[in-house]
């Protein structure tokens, strides 16, 4: 069984948001702590895909899309346990992320399970996935929180608007995963950290997996401008002694009339 | 400019007008062509009539079942037989799915979660839509001949009618709906949300504790407060991670993106992932004992104090009042 997770750099969103902002000449995000790390969502794909291959078997392997020093998800990936890795190494503007990780996916023989994170914590498209399944002409499955069965007999809880429900999929398939108290990412131990940093990474040029890549999502839009919109509200303090402090907060919430 | 809606059977009659206003803000002025493909059982609704659109109607044989794939083949027909240069959807789960895929197939430009529209000096029609979790906003230029766009929802609620006079008139378009997927069987459907009090996503108002909280009991705290307030439970995610409370309340990027009418922030610094899911509140009360905690930047008001102590006496000042 081959298990494949998709993995993205993205900022390290638990830092704090007092730096953010726009370059107005690259129009790119510039932030003076700027700490990369594997994004939120794909780590719980990540988890997901080693609890299923802990319980059942089968080979996992952690894709990425970047230039070299992109690696460093992919040492976070293996200290996560996957058991391979796999660098596809982009030089500019190429195929898009979907057409690049289908091709790969088809280069190790295909998959049985691919999984994504729900979205992502920059560009938030959550294209990847659905595209990809399209690209490799597979089922997609929205927000997967847990998977079960043998291969082409899965059982996939997945979370709907409403609620939970429970899917039962005999083919191999793409799905996003989303976070569930199941599912919440283990952190890495040092032996795990020491472990990843001598694991081997395999590398994939972009421009030979699709050297004609045609129309792909990547190439259809075009960014103008990015700018952060005004929103900043400013904060009126209320101090004093305890009390003061809560009667003053009561009297704001009752001018809000939210008819509690 | 043609554009074509496609409301899903979970698109209920407040995002049909959603699309509709939206299709309206991206039509040039007088010139619209404005089309919706109804695949649920919808009833006629506002918005349509006022966007006076051409309302095709295929209601799914299938009771109950939603099968995405068969939506994705009507969906490309649909395309075929009209021929459209915007295609709109809901960015819900099922129209967040849906349209990459479409995209794919059709070779269309993508635009996920569009909020508004802009249109240059030429006359171009441009996308804007949020990134980095909604603190920042792209514009985006298609160089295709289609463009699909999923609409953010409530980002198009308000937005001035223009005042039609066509009526919307009703006719089928000749689609018949593909056998559903052998592939993916449902088992079992719906088991809900094991979340407290009200629904974290349309409660009106939300008390949210953070790692500043110290410990799991500091919720009790909380839950009284949600009380009085008829208010829903929320958590941030470093408090997810302690296993203080169940991750179904959490709110933020990897949680529930929430709006509610009042925010109450207790014992949450204010780390991007949470901003990114509750910036869009009305109104933000932050309670912290770190006066540069950064959530007091995103709210309306702030008091720097210990909740231990704030909020027993804030349910009592709020209790004089109903009493």
């Amino acid at each position: 069984m081959r298990l494949f997770v998709c993995i993205k750099q993205a900022l390290d969103w638990n830092s704090s948001t007092k730096d953010f902002r726009i370059d107005p000449a690259t129009q790119q995000v510039a932030v003076s702590f700027a700490r990369h790390r594997i994004d939120q969502f794909d780590e719980i794909a990540l988890q997901v895909a080693r609890q299923y291959r802990d319980r059942t078997g089968g080979e996992l392997r952690a894709l990425t899309v970047g230039a070299e020093e992109t690696d460093d998800v992919l040492r976070h990936a293996h200290a996560m346990n996957v058991d391979q890795s796999t660098l596809i190494e982009t030089t500019g503007q190429q195929a898009s992320t979907a057409q690049l990780l289908a091709a790969a996916i088809t280069h190790y023989g295909g998959a049985s399970i691919v999984l994504c994170g729900r979205t992502s914590s920059d560009n938030g498209t959550g294209q990847t996935g659905p595209a990809l399944a399209e690209h490799l002409g597979l089922p997609f499955i929205a927000n997967i929180v847990h998977i079960e069965g043998d291969e082409h007999a899965w059982l996939c809880r997945c979370e709907t608007p409403t609620g939970y429900e429970l899917l039962k999929v005999n083919s191999p398939f793409v799905a996003s995963v989303t976070n569930a108290a199941s599912n919440v990412p283990r952190a890495p131990t040092m032996k795990d950290v020491m472990r990843a940093h001598r694991a081997k990474i395999d590398v994939l040029a972009a421009a030979t997996l699709c050297p004609a890549p045609g129309s792909g999502l990547a190439q259809n839009t075009r960014v103008t401008r990015r700018y952060i919109p005004e929103t900043s509200r400013s904060c009126r303090r209320f101090d004093g002694a305890p009390h003061e402090q809560a009667n003053a907060l009561a009297m704001y919430i009752r001018s809000l009339s939210i008819g509690a | 400019m043609k554009i074509l809606a496609i409301a899903t059977p979970l698109d209920h009659s407040g995002r049909i007008d959603e699309l509709m206003h939206a299709a309206c803000a991206a039509a040039p002025e007088g010139a619209a062509d404005i089309h919706l493909l109804l695949t649920g059982e919808h009833a006629a609704n506002d918005g349509m009539c006022a966007a006076g659109a051409r309302v095709y109607r295929l209601p799914n044989p299938m009771s109950g079942a939603i099968s995405p794939d068969a939506l994705l083949d009507i969906a490309q027909r649909a395309c075929e037989i009209l021929d459209p240069a915007l295609l709109l959807l809901s960015a819900d789960t099922l129209g967040l799915q849906l349209a990459p895929r479409l995209a794919v197939r059709t070779q269309a430009a993508y635009v996920s979660g569009c909020c508004g529209f802009e249109r240059t000096a030429s006359g171009r029609l441009d996308f804007v839509r949020p990134i980095y979790g909604g603190r920042a906003l792209e514009v985006l230029e298609s160089t295709a001949a289609l463009t699909i766009a999923t609409i953010k929802p409530k980002s198009f609620a308000d937005s001035a009618r223009r005042d039609y006079t066509a009526n919307s008139t009703v006719e089928t378009l000749a689609i018949a709906w593909p056998s559903p997927s052998s592939a993916i069987t449902r088992m079992a459907s719906d088991t809900p949300h094991g979340r407290e009090g009200p629904d974290l996503e349309n409660a009106r108002v939300i008390v949210s504790g953070g790692r500043g909280l110290g410990n799991a009991d500091g919720y009790a705290e909380l839950r009284r407060l949600a009380h009085v307030l008829d208010g829903a439970i929320g958590a941030s995610r470093a408090a997810v991670d302690a296993g203080w409370i169940a991750a179904s309340s959490q709110v933020g990027q990897t949680g529930t993106s929430v709006a509610p009418e009042l925010y109450i922030a207790v014992g949450i610094s204010g780390a991007v992932q949470h901003i990114a899911g509750m910036s869009a509140s009305r109104n933000i009360i932050a309670i912290n004992t770190d006066e540069e905690a950064p959530i007091f930047g995103f709210a309306n008001v702030g008091v720097v104090a210990d909740y231990r102590v704030i909020i027993p006496a804030l349910i009592s000042e709020l209790a004089k009042k109903t009493a």
